[in-house]
């Protein structure tokens, strides 16, 4: 009887130890899987350096940016090409996408419209292109 | 007999001090695997938003091209410095500003032309947004709540514009 109670003992401490790796590990692959390849960094990155471009534009300019690096994330995460940087000129904001579900945005001071946006593929890298012409104040959101 | 009764009496009463000993031990070993359980899970965690979670802080180049902006289009328009009319009226086509996106807050911006203090200064040429003592405060410098701002002083046909500038803008992330 008593190797049984012992036996019953040693269990329960082996299994509290396992409860608390468990917990822990899940815990911390919680933390990482949130980061999920860093695309809510190189979304915020790449909406700032684009308005940043934006707010310094004329209209005329035609602007090509690389954007290699956040189509590699956008891909890997399933996101479409014409998903991933889009331009609201009703809103005057920039906004990209690199995961599902979620999207960064920032919005730009300069008083014109971005038109003809899209991405280029292997040029040799990817690259983001736009036009920046002046502000159509009745237009709606460009495509 | 009694010595065999005694032995045994001593060696159960080790026993039982043994057991307890055990699950003293036991608890002390628990708590101290808890504890190196939460150093290494919080501090991987630390790492990681230390690395990943810092914004990239913008508002300062927000600011700065602003500024930048007002600057060449007061120094490129002769017909918005003519009269401060002219200026009020003139600013933001001239300078190809769009007022909307200063509505809501996130941008400042004060003009002042020859003005001792354009902090105080009650009619200023242009004034979009508040809080502009903000940009003063040395305690606002690091404080990521409060805005970050640009101040440049030119000079054109015998007239200082002081010009301060400030964005508070964070990124929107939202859910699609």
């Amino acid at each position: 009887m008593n190797k049984r109670g012992t036996f019953t003992e040693l269990l329960m401490d082996y299994a509290i130890y396992l409860i608390l790796i468990v917990f822990f590990t899940l815990l911390l692959l919680g933390v990482i899987w949130q980061q999920r390849n860093g695309a809510a960094v190189w979304e915020e990155y790449y909406a700032k350096e684009i308005v940043k471009v934006i707010n310094l534009a004329e209209p005329g300019d035609e602007i090509s940016l690389d954007v290699h690096k956040g189509t590699e994330i956008g891909l890997r995460n399933e996101i479409d090409f014409s998903e991933m940087f889009v331009v609201y000129n009703s809103r005057d904001e920039v906004c990209v996408k690199l995961s599902k579900g979620r999207r960064t945005c920032y919005h730009y001071f300069n008083d014109v419209d971005i038109v003809d946006f899209g991405i280029k593929q292997g040029v040799p890298t990817n690259v983001f292109n736009f036009k920046v012409v002046e502000a159509q104040r009745s237009g709606g959101e460009n495509g | 007999m009694s010595l065999t009764l005694r032995l045994l009496k001593h060696s159960e009463a080790e026993e039982r001090m043994d057991k307890k000993a055990q699950t003293v031990g036991n608890q002390v070993m628990g708590i101290a695997f808890v504890f190196f359980l939460v150093l290494i899970v919080g501090g991987i965690s630390l790492g990681i938003y230390a690395y990943f979670g810092t914004p990239y802080d913008y508002k300062n180049i927000d600011a700065a091209i602003l500024n930048f902006r007002i600057r060449e289009c007061i120094m490129n328009n002769d017909s918005l410095t003519l009269n401060a009319e002219s200026f009020k009226n003139n600013f933001y086509s001239a300078c190809n500003i769009n007022k909307d996106s200063l509505s809501t807050g996130k941008l400042i911006i004060k003009i002042c032309e020859d003005s001792s203090d354009c902090l105080k200064e009650e009619k200023p040429l242009v004034i979009e947004g508040g809080n502009f003592e903000a940009c003063f405060l040395k305690g606002a410098r690091d404080n990521p709540s409060y805005p970050k701002c640009k101040i440049e002083v030119i000079e054109k046909n015998d007239k200082k514009y002081e010009i301060i500038t400030g964005s508070n803008q964070i990124t929107d992330r939202r859910t699609v």
